[in-house]
């Protein structure tokens, strides 16, 4: 086990009444293994990599209760959530490592792209100003960018969108970290980068055989690069499992749902059908009683789900799922 | 910053010159002062002032003056004062020299106050030091100068009888006096540029703390030192730049009545003097250079802009 989650709550203190942006939830990832947290916006899958990272913004937010435990290179284990922030610093960057949505925001503008990426290596490898440049050059040449020392030398506004998700990874990479956070890497990126990025991301795991926690809403890019898939609703967990078997036999409505609101080429025989969840997620402010996803579930039943909070069960299979109806709803509803 | 990119700032530059020395010239025309009268008095016969206006050109047509005066500004010639017979331009300069001092130590101040007051405010929001920092901001913001300066006078000059109440000792002469003098007035006009600097200063670090890059360098597992310092303070200080050079404008405009107050002979009371003894060659050496000072001013924070942020390097 390279991480794992337990019991994991966080909570906002917004002016409209707190918020339970992540509430208990618990999960865990092997080493080597790509880990896909799907959900909608609000879903708390960026908040929990935040608090994986110790970096929930506070004030409004603050992690209520749980452990994060990361096993480190050394062999030793660590609570996160309780570790010293010396600690935290050698862990950051270069043991656990997080690339972004916004990739051009994420890069400082008056640096250049180089200086950037041997940043880290210079405070974690303690290299010198020199080499870590070289490294940083070497980096980007193995990232498939193209001129490698003038691109070093280039700043942020001086690069694409895609290019400066490559050089997000490059920094990020810098220093082999065993775990690497993609918190919807690709969402900000052209359809045609986007496959770019993650093939690239699937490189560097084939080489360092590091862990990657990928956030994203995209069933898709869950489909090309997960190994399991964990679904958020309104702050927990909602269904678990390898994603050959969440694919084909989703069992909490919301996956199916999901699943089916992925569009689909369109064939003779087969019109397009694209189908979407009836409703809005939910306000974390005010999730709902019983199970969170009974006002948009087309199986919910009065005076069970709008009353019974539902628990995650363990379908044996390595599949967990958070249904009262589970029994009842067999072989993967659409 | 490439070459030419300088060269066509510094043109620039010369145009501006060029068109505040035709205004400078335009409106001294038009004020109500006669030199010849000036220089002889007003029981001068009407022969002896025609041959005096002949003499310095005042009858020429006016194109013809103002070629005449900008050959002789072009060769570093201001003209002479009709007050004290002196040449303008050496005195001037030298009071300008002295404004400089006091507005060098006043940004000086202002930088060493205002940059860490801005950026500890945003790092404690809503704490006792945030609402300081904001009441030290309205307050520079809204109170005139003229009424710092005397409320500085009567507490620390008349009250507490810390400082000299008025004067100006050049450092040269005798340097602790010198300091004691500047005091006050540097007091007074820092004040209103903290404020401006102390609010530029907490907004733009607020802003980038809660950018994305900000985030990424402690990811890298930076000290939150370096953080603040490498990637926090170096991005948050750059519109501070422009706030300091627009600042020059109110400076040159505060500093008359700070000098006037404080009875320091620099370029802003020279100018003063020079408007009330209808001195037309001094006002027109005070209003150019005051113009030029700007001109300097706003030239060197752009070369100071494109050297912090590489995305102003112009090519």
């Amino acid at each position: 086990m390279l991480l794992s989650i337990n019991d994991l709550s966080v909570r906002f203190a917004t002016a409209a009444g707190t918020a339970d942006a992540v509430a208990s939830l618990s999960f865990a990832i092997e080493e080597g293994e790509t880990l896909a947290i799907v959900g909608e916006s609000g879903s708390g899958k960026s908040v929990s990599a935040l608090a994986i990272m110790g970096l929930v913004p506070n004030p409004p937010g603050r992690v209520t209760s749980g452990q994060i435990v990361f096993r480190r290179r050394n062999g030793s284990t660590e609570d996160l959530l309780r570790a010293s922030s010396a600690r935290l610093r050698d862990i950051r960057g270069n043991e656990i490592a997080m690339v972004f949505q916004e990739p051009l925001a994420a890069l400082s503008p008056v640096f250049t792209i180089g200086e950037q990426i041997a940043e880290s290596l210079r405070l974690h490898q303690r290299k010198s100003h020199a080499d870590a440049m070289r490294m940083a050059v070497r980096m980007l040449g193995s990232l498939g960018i193209s001129e490698p020392e003038m691109r070093a030398r280039s700043y942020p506004h001086q690069i694409s969108g895609g290019m400066a998700q490559r050089v997000m990874i490059a920094m990020a990479m810098a220093c082999r970290p065993r775990l690497l956070i993609a918190d919807e890497p690709t969402t900000a990126l052209d359809v045609t980068i986007q496959a770019e990025i993650l093939s690239l991301i699937r490189q560097m795991k084939e080489e360092t055989g590091m862990a990657v926690l990928f956030i994203t809403h995209n069933l898709g890019v869950v489909a090309q690069i997960a190994d399991r898939v964990a679904v958020m609703y309104a702050g927990r967990l909602v269904e678990e499992g390898p994603t050959k078997q969440i694919f084909s036999s989703p069992r909490m409505p919301y996956t199916s749902g999901l699943l089916a609101s992925v569009p689909r080429l369109v064939t003779d025989d087969s019109p397009l059908v694209l189908s979407a969840i009836p409703g809005e997620p939910p306000s974390p402010l005010a999730h709902p009683r019983g199970c969170a996803f009974h006002p948009r579930c087309r199986y919910a039943v009065k005076g069970l789900c709008d009353t019974t909070p539902p628990p995650l069960r363990d379908l044996g299979n390595g599949q967990a799922a958070r249904c009262l109806r589970i029994d009842e709803i067999v072989g993967g509803a659409t | 910053m490439s070459l030419t990119w300088l060269s066509r700032r510094l043109l620039l530059m010369a145009y501006t010159m060029l068109v505040v020395a035709v205004l400078v010239f335009a409106i001294t025309q038009v004020l109500p002062a006669d030199a010849a009268v000036t220089l002889l008095g007003q029981n001068a016969t009407p022969a002896a002032l025609l041959a005096l206006r002949q003499k310095l050109g005042l009858t020429d047509p006016t194109w013809l003056q103002f070629w005449h005066w900008l050959w002789s500004l072009l060769h570093g010639n201001f003209g002479t004062s009709m007050r004290t017979g002196l040449p303008v331009g050496p005195t001037m300069f030298a009071a300008l020299s002295r404004s400089l001092l006091l507005a060098a130590c006043s940004i000086l101040l202002m930088l060493v106050i205002a940059v860490p007051l801005g950026v500890l405010a945003a790092l404690r929001r809503g704490s006792a030091l945030d609402v300081f920092a904001s009441l030290v901001s309205y307050l520079g913001i809204s109170v005139p100068e003229f009424v710092t300066a005397t409320f500085v006078l009567v507490v620390l000059a008349d009250r507490l009888g810390w400082l000299p109440a008025t004067g100006y000792v050049p450092l040269s002469q005798h340097f602790a006096d010198g300091v004691r003098h500047l005091i006050a007035p540097v007091l007074t006009i820092s004040l209103v540029l903290i404020a401006h600097v102390a609010r530029m200063m907490r907004s733009e670090t607020i802003d980038v703390l809660a950018s994305d890059y900000v985030r990424a360098a402690q990811l890298k597992g930076l000290l939150r030192r370096t953080v603040l310092v490498r990637h926090v303070l170096r991005n948050a200080l750059l519109p501070v730049v422009t706030v300091v050079a627009l600042d020059v404008g109110y400076l040159l405009g505060g500093i008359i009545v700070v000098e006037e107050i404080f009875a320091i002979p620099g370029i802003g009371r020279e100018l003063l003097i020079a408007i009330q003894n209808r001195d037309l060659p001094s006002i027109q050496a005070g209003a150019l250079i005051m113009a030029g000072t700007y001109a300097v001013a706003n030239l060197l924070a752009d070369i100071a802009y494109a050297l912090l942020d590489p995305r102003l390097r112009y090519d």
